[in-house]
């Protein structure tokens, strides 16, 4: 635990944060196998090896494929109890029109256990053992003492009749085609399972007996600066839909955002007159991508006849026709209401006209702004949206002049990340979609993160650094915990050891530990670190020990102790 | 099996009135006993559609949707949260459907497959029904 004298030698130990977390063995995830003789992962039906996957019946693959997941995961965490997930394979509804895929998630949540960084918090059960050294939940794989339940539709298996031949991929090498990854679901499921996920109900702001949990200690709103595990009901209510304003601040994935997200958020920036924006907007999925330095240019309002329909709703703004000011709008940026029609067509109208870009003012409440759907190769101008105050406020500017806008992409904020603190976004949109607000990422995070609330296309199987935060998130919420005392979320370092043990020599000195979560053994692995020869390390070793003799941390017996382990290590 | 009701302090009387408490003796020894009623916890679903004349993937019909929804309604009953409280302070609850995590999964106006994550059978209806945000065209 930590002591008050080693509070005060935080500055000194703040520059070890960037030393690697401690290594970690890893944890054992069984799949248990939930089906009957002859069904679902028992069945027998003889299929062909595929990506990877050598089971030869249907069964086999389908187990295969589940205890894959099971596995990446596995490997990269550490418990010494074996997470047992309940697995099935079921006939659910498939027809030539409509299935239920699959499910998966967890089944038991525990506050208050031994082992536990924090009180009154919720942990997923699977996480509250790890830290509790035990089953908290002992009892016959098949019940409640699970620790994750999973089943999918076994009837997507390429019969014709269902869903057109569509199936699960079941190989493991994410080569999914237009089939559907059952790899990437099982791990996005699992990574809920496992703690990627509050137990906060957004839209109402209550919680399990009312207590916290371990996801919402790390959840931060920047506008209030408060925790989730701070906030009142009414404060989570709102903070649920303050959009790209709730942030994860857990040190170890803000640690690896460097590594993991690229830089480039796309914006449109207000270059004149002063004090508006920047808004953030949805990207089209027709034209070309939105890139940097962009494309500058003055914005005008695009003016159309008025449709006379069936249906009504046209109006003089919504750019479903030709417009009648293309003279104005060419060579510049066109601004077209949301509404009546498709946004290609929108975006035909605004290319014809000769615009350089198109921005459409969304004309219901909402944000982050989504994106502008739709398919047409004959788009060649960027288009994005804006949320419907962000029009009015462009539009009302224009009613006082030339407004000159820059629609690009801001290579100074990594994608998905907040723009005054850099920590990465978490998905907060308004109006809230329970579930998926706040307990996954934004999805403007890029290169796609596995626990985005979509599961992209792209995605590959890892689930850490340097394609993926979700490991990180586990180390934050406590994974690796070293029970120093210092959360994991905050602790710059993980895997303190009680005394100063230098290269098997155990000095017998106690192995503080500061308000960072570092101790004097992570001092000594940092002269490690960066001596060049043993004679450096030593004294570089010296030098420190000295140093905290000298501020009150260490005896005179307890330097000697050290430097005499230091001077006969092998170290490098 | 010896019981005895033991809370922690922070969990007043308040939270006693709102929470069915089964209480045990220690952690490990009955937090599945005490609900081993409920033998599978499903937490998630996923749909998509297929156009049968052209077998193209297209988004539901509201017909399709509410019926495969009825379906996702049949297999995430919500049950009522009950929390075991041992004597060592451990609180244990098994999840409700409330806090499980969907995976659902529809195909756009545009042809394209559209999926997204959210807790519980209300949130995953309203997905299923084309009533949750995805990608608009108009």
């Amino acid at each position: 635990m930590a002591n008050a004298r080693a509070f005060r030698l935080v500055a000194l130990i703040l520059a070890l944060a960037l030393l690697p977390g401690a290594a970690f063995a890893a944890a054992t995830i069984t799949v248990v196998n939930m089906d009957g003789p002859g069904e679902g992962f028992n069945d027998p039906a003889a299929v062909a090896p595929v990506g990877g996957n050598p089971g030869t019946t249907r069964g086999a693959q389908r187990l295969i494929a589940f205890q894959h997941a099971a596995n990446i995961w596995g490997a990269v965490l550490d418990s010494p109890e074996t997470i047992y997930v309940q697995a099935s394979f079921d006939p659910l509804t498939c027809t030539a029109t409509g299935a239920t895929l699959g499910a998966a998630g967890a089944i038991q949540i525990f506050a208050n256990f031994p082992g536990r960084e924090f009180d009154n918090m919720w942990y997923h059960v699977a996480l509250a053992n790890k830290l509790a050294g035990g089953d908290l939940a002992p009892g016959p794989n098949g019940t409640t003492a699970d620790d994750i339940v999973a089943f999918f539709n076994s009837n997507l298996n390429g019969n014709p009749a269902c869903l057109g031949g569509r199936k699960f991929y079941l190989g493991l090498d994410a080569n999914h085609g237009i089939d559907i990854d059952l790899v990437t679901v099982l791990l996005h499921e699992f990574g809920h399972g496992l703690g990627f996920a509050n137990f906060v109900t957004e839209a109402t702001g209550s919680r399990p007996l009312g207590l916290d949990d371990i996801f919402s200690e790390y959840t931060l709103d920047v506008s209030t600066g408060k925790r989730w595990n701070e906030m009142t009901t009414a404060e989570l209510v709102a903070s649920a839909i303050n959009s790209r304003k709730v942030v994860w601040d857990g040190l170890h994935v803000t640690n690896a955002i460097p590594t993991v997200l690229a830089f480039g958020t796309p914006l449109l920036i207000v270059n004149s007159p002063a004090g508006l924006g920047p808004y953030d907007v949805g990207s089209a999925s027709f034209g070309p991508p939105i890139t940097a330095p962009g494309v500058t240019g003055n914005l005008v309002r695009a003016i159309d006849p008025v449709e006379p329909g069936p249906p009504a709703g046209a109006t003089a703004f919504d750019g479903c026709s030709p417009f009648t000011n293309a003279a104005a709008v060419a060579g510049n940026i066109a601004l077209v209401d949301r509404g009546f029609c498709t946004f290609n067509i929108k975006a035909q109208n605004a290319q014809a006209a000769g615009a350089m870009a198109m921005i459409v003012a969304d004309n219901a409440p909402g944000a982050p702004p989504a994106g502008l759907g739709g398919v047409d190769p004959t788009i060649t101008i960027p288009s994005a949206r804006v949320t419907q105050p962000a029009g009015n406020a462009l539009k009302t500017a224009l009613g006082s002049g030339m407004v000159n806008v820059t629609l690009g992409v801001d290579l100074s904020v990594r994608a998905g990340t907040e723009a005054t603190t850099g920590l990465a976004h978490l998905n907060a949109p308004n109006p809230v979609q329970p579930g998926s607000s706040i307990s996954h990422w934004d999805p403007i995070a890029f290169p796609n993160q596995l626990m985005e609330p979509s599961i992209n296309g792209d995605l590959t199987h890892s689930v850490q650094p340097p394609e993926d935060l979700s490991l990180k998130e586990m180390t934050d919420i406590g994974w690796f915990s070293d029970g120093d005392g210092v959360p994991d979320g905050r602790d710059a370092c993980l895997g303190s050891t009680a005394t100063v043990v230098i290269d098997g020599c155990d000095s017998g000195v106690a192995n503080d530990v500061f308000a960072d979560g570092c101790t004097i053994s992570d001092a000594v692995n940092a002269c490690a670190a960066g001596a060049a020869n043993h004679g450096a390390f030593v004294s570089c070793v010296t030098k420190v020990t000295n140093n905290f003799k000298k501020q009150g941390l260490l005896t005179g017996a307890e330097k000697d102790a050290i430097q005499g382990c230091a001077a006969g290590a092998n170290i490098p | 099996m010896h019981k005895r009701l033991v809370w922690p302090a922070l969990l007043g009387l308040a939270v006693l009135a709102t929470a069915q408490v089964a209480a045990a003796a220690g952690p490990g020894a009955s937090a599945a006993d005490a609900s081993k009623n409920v033998v599978s916890v499903p937490v998630g679903g996923m749909q998509v559609a297929i156009d049968a004349r052209t077998g193209r993937l297209r988004q539901p019909t509201p017909q399709e949707a509410r019926a495969l929804a009825s379906e996702l309604a049949r297999l995430f009953k919500p049950r009522s949260s009950a929390a075991t409280v041992f004597a060592d302070g451990t609180v244990g609850m098994v999840v409700d459907s409330e806090y499980f995590n969907f995976s659902v999964v529809r195909i756009g106006a545009d042809g394209h497959l559209q999926n997204t994550c959210v807790h519980g059978q209300a949130a995953a209806d309203v997905f299923l029904t084309g009533g949750a945000a995805a990608l608009e065209v108009k």
